[in-house]
Order: C-alpha cells, then structure tokens, then sequence
C-alpha cells in the first residue's frame, strides 16, 4: 500500500514540469484567444469591441476563408492518399529487394529532412517562368508550359507536388519498417493455400498493417491540416486567393496585413475543432485502444 | 506460376520505378547545390559547361557578416535549439520515464492528453503568443523562443521517451533495487545508461525540429532572435529582389548539418517520427 502511493507521488512529480509547462504555453494561450476571439481586436488601431459571436458568424460569410479551408481539404484529399499510395507501392518494391534496400531508404529520408521552408524555395526556383529547371527541359523539346505557380489552374498542384516531393518519404519509411516487422507464418500458409501476390496484398499484408497505416495517416492528416510553409513561400496565397490555405489565410488575418487578432483567433478556432475532432477519433483507435490491449 | 522471364520482368519494373522516384527526390537537391555554386544564380544554359564556371562566391557573400546577417540567424538557432534540446530531453525524460515504469490514476488519460497538444495547428497557439509575448516583453529573444521550441517539442519527447523506457524490462531496475540502490539511484545508475541511445535520437529529432521551425519563428523573432528560417525569408526583402545564387547557398547550408544528423539517425528515423508508435 505504501509502495503504491510512493510511485503515484512520483508519477505526479516526475509530470509536473510537463504539465506546467503545457499548461503555460499550450492551454494558456487556446484559452486566451478563445477569450479575444468574442472580440473585434485590432492591433493597428489600438481597438477592442465585445463582439460576441459575431467573428464566427462572419467567418462562415467570409468566402476567402471558406475557400482556403477547401485548399486545405484539396491537399489531405488529393496529397494525402497520393503519398500513401506511391510510398506504399515503394516500399513494397524495396522490401522484396534483395540489395539496395539500404540506399533506396538513405535517399528518401533527405527531402524529408529539408526545412518545408527551403522545400518552397527550391521549388519557386524549379518552377521559376523560363529559366526555372522545368521550363528549361519542358522548352527544349518545343512544348509549351503552363505558368505553374503563377496560373490559377496549376497553382495547387504545383504545391501539391511539393508536398508529395517533401512527404511521400514519410509514408515510404514508416510502411517499409511496418513490411520488415511482418512475421513470415501467414505468408507460408497463404502460399500453401495457393493465393495469388495480389490476394496476398489484399487479405494478407494489408489487414496486418492497418495500425501501421493509421499512424502515418494521423501525422500526414494532422502536417496538412497546418501547412503553411510551403504555400506562404512558393505562392504567397496567390495568384488570387487560390492557394490560401487556412493557416496561411489565418496568419495574414492575425499577424499581417490586417492585424485582427479577434477574427483570426476565431478562424484559429474552427480550424482547431475540424482538426480536434478528426485526430481524437484517430488517437483514440490507434494509440488508447492499442494500450489496453498490451496492458 | 512464377516463370523466370516474369520475374526478370518484374525486377526491371520494379527498378525502373525505383530509380523514377531517386530522380524525383534527388534533381530538386542538386538543382539546388548547382545553383548555389553558380555566380549568376541561375543556369540558363544546363550543359557541361556550367562546371567551368562553378565558384564560391555565393557562400561568401552569404557568409560575410558586414553584408549579410546569415550567420547571426545561425548563432541564434544554434543557442535556441541547443537550450530548447537539453530542456526538452530532460523534461520528456522524466515524463517518460514515469508512464513507462510507474503506475499512476489517469496516467493514460495524461499521456493521451499530451500527445493531443501536439496536433493543435500551430497558429491557434501563435495568435495569442503574440499578443501575450509582446507583453511580457519576450518578442525576438532567445528566451521567448527557448519557451516556445521546449512546449512544442515536449509532447514529441515524452511520447518518444516513454517507448524507450517501456523497451526495458522490469527486472532490470528490480534487480538493482532488490540489490540496495533506491529506486533513484536505479535509475540514475542503471535506467539511464540503458537508454542513452534513446536519448540521443530525441535530442537530436528536437534539435532538428528547433531548426527547420517556420510559423514561430516567423511571427515571434524579428532581428535579435532571428533563427535561420526567419533569417532566410528577410534575404528576399534585403537583396531586393530574389538572388538566386545566395539563397540556394543558404538553403544548402541550412540543409548540410541536418543530413548529417540524418546519416546517424538511419536507423531511428521511423521511430522518431511516429513518436515511438512504430519501432522499427
């Protein structure tokens, strides 16, 4: 008995700078901004008007935000199941490689390692109208090209691959790690059942790896959910507003421009509860289900 | 079912993808080493030839401090992200240690609650730091962003250390405890050592993470606290214009340091970066 509360003492203790410190700098400041966020604040102008709800109302009027939230939702629909897809492809190549596996896996980890930041620079400059590398192959052979990043139409799927550059590695790594850690029984009794490589895929490797795959979803959903690096750098939002996405939008509202921390606080606010909500569903199969279960 | 010419054909298909995808990940990276080794800033002209003219210069102007403030931003990450680090590490040790090794109410539901803190998009957080760092007089300094870069990092860290301590088993700390050592002696003498490798790739995942930050970095620092992203985006505004040449100089500086780190993280990476979930 007196052993069991000496460790729950300790449990606190051994806690508490976490705790303090999240609660300081993480719960602190969502509950400040959800205070402001009832105000029309503005640091330019020195103002601040009790609003209540009326930042969020106008939010859902504000059709630049509600276009850049489906910029947001454009990357997790279309970047999202491209990375899976091609890292899983790659990582199913690489695991029935017998040499070169450990290359492959050193050349992928790079972009992933690459500041988003320099990711968008490096790609401006491929982009970059004529003497970008692109244009100066794509020119070559006489074929007209589309202004890329400047061309509402192209806008965001140039980023796109951008994002697919910097973050298909990710997928690649974590699937290929799952593949190695599969244990080899259900493959002999699959092949003695005579299934076919396909069948295999399908009943076999997939339904095995389905906990792998949620986490690389989890991160890869939540990476998007925020990008802001990428897009602030290649296209600034343009050209238009068509490449805004949320944080990129929320960020000019707040902090730039516009200086209304009050409606920027509030368009934090709905991006934080469509996020919230889609990551506990997640944590919650993947990480609390898996706990009981060990435990 | 397996004739020879299929999997011949097999083998091809799969290198042919293979070596698709190593250009798409690779030609971006050196377009940009050759940029940055170009005095003009750009190729317009992509032959052989460009190697005759391949020089430095770019670097030194990036690296001279009286016409640019790159290795200003470097000293400021540098001090930043190794502070945040040993803060980070340490409390994520002592966490982790504690969901791993003790049993305690709520323990999970804490655990959970953390790792939570991590999806929050950084801009609901940044919003109101702003607004409470420019009273507190912590806008663009050190300290301001040591804070900053230690809560972000924490949940990555506890998660992540937490998995290395649950690697060991329980009889080891038994054991040195049923020996005499207190259970802080346990673990300062046995625990610990065990999991230095732990340790290390934390630091280093967090001491990476400190140094690509963007958002934070970017609304929090302006001059004296600049880190390398911030001090990277102000290059636009102070070459007027874009200088090819000496931003792929930068950036390839700012990449180097991390790709070694990346050799000697190899074999954690995919550990690392699910915050323990999957070890490989």
């Amino acid at each position: 008995m007196r052993e069991k509360t000496k460790s729950e003492l300790l449990g606190y203790l051994l806690n508490a700078p976490t705790i303090a410190m999240l609660l300081f700098m993480g719960i602190f400041p969502l509950l400040y901004s959800t205070y402001f966020s009832f105000f029309d604040y503005r640091i330019i102008t020195q103002s601040s008007t009790f609003v209540g709800v009326g930042n969020y109302v106008s939010a859902f009027q504000d059709s630049i935000f509600l276009s850049s939230l489906g910029v947001t939702g454009t990357y997790i629909l279309v970047a999202l199941p491209l990375e899976l897809t091609l890292g899983f492809t790659l990582a199913l190549i690489t695991n029935q490689m017998t040499k070169g596996a450990s290359i492959i896996r050193v050349v992928f980890m790079i972009p992933l390692m690459v500041a988003p930041l320099v990711a968008g620079y490096l790609w401006r400059f491929m982009y970059w109208p004529d003497m970008g590398l692109i244009d100066t192959i794509i020119h070559r052979f006489g074929i007209q090209t589309p202004a890329w990043v400047a061309d509402p139409q192209t806008a965001l799927p140039s980023l796109i691959v951008i994002d697919v550059w910097q973050s298909t590695p990710f997928m690649f790594l974590i699937l290929l790690a799952g593949l190695q850690a599969l244990p080899r029984d259900p493959y002999e009794a699959a092949m003695i059942d005579g299934a076919s490589r396909l069948q295999v895929l399908r009943y076999v490797t997939v339904p095995m790896m389905k906990t792998i795959i949620a986490v690389a979803i989890l991160f890869r959903f939540s990476d998007l959910m925020k990008i802001f690096d990428q897009p602030l750098i290649v296209t600034d939002g343009g050209p238009g507003f068509s490449t805004y996405t949320a944080s990129l939008y929320i960020y000019r509202v707040g902090l730039s421009e516009q200086f209304r921390v009050g409606y920027g606080a509030a368009l934090s606010w709905i991006l934080n509860i469509i996020t919230m909500v889609a990551v506990m569903i997640f944590i919650r199969r993947i990480f609390v289900s898996r706990e009981k279960r060990s435990s | 079912m397996n004739t020879p010419k299929l999997r011949i054909f097999e083998k091809t298909l799969s290198w042919i993808i293979v070596i698709f995808a190593m250009i798409f990940v690779l030609v971006p990276i050196a377009w940009l080493v050759i940029q940055s080794l170009t005095p003009s800033g750009f190729i317009v002209n992509i032959s052989l030839k460009i190697f005759e003219q391949v020089n430095l210069s770019n670097y030194a102007a990036v690296l001279d401090p009286s016409t640019s403030g790159f290795l200003g931003n470097v000293q400021n990450s540098i001090i930043i992200a190794a502070i945040s680090t040993a803060v980070t590490v340490s409390l994520g040790s002592s966490s982790g240690y504690a969901f791993a090794k003790l049993r305690f109410r709520g323990s999970s539901d804490v655990k959970t609650w953390i790792l939570s803190m991590r999806f929050f998009p950084p801009i609901s957080i940044v919003i109101p730091l702003y607004l409470l760092w420019g009273s507190l007089g912590l806008t663009d300094t050190i300290a301001g962003m040591v804070l900053v870069y230690t809560a972000l990092n924490l949940p990555f860290s506890v998660w992540l250390m937490s998995s290395f301590f649950e690697d060991l088993p329980v009889e080891i700390e038994e054991a040195a405890m049923v020996d005499g050592c207190s259970r802080l002696q346990a673990f300062r003498r046995v625990v610990m050592p065990l999991v230095t490798g732990g340790l290390a790739v934390t630091a280093l995942f967090t001491f990476i993470m400190c140094w690509n930050e963007f958002i934070f970095a970017l609304a929090l620092t302006s001059d004296k606290a600049a880190t390398v992203t911030r001090g990277l985006t102000g290059m636009i505004g102070m070459y007027g214009g874009l200088r090819w040449g000496q931003m792929s100089a930068a950036g390839v500086l700012l990449v180097l340091p991390i790709l070694v780190a990346v050799f000697l993280l190899q074999r954690h990476i995919v550990r690392g970066m699910t915050f323990g979930a999957v070890k490989a």
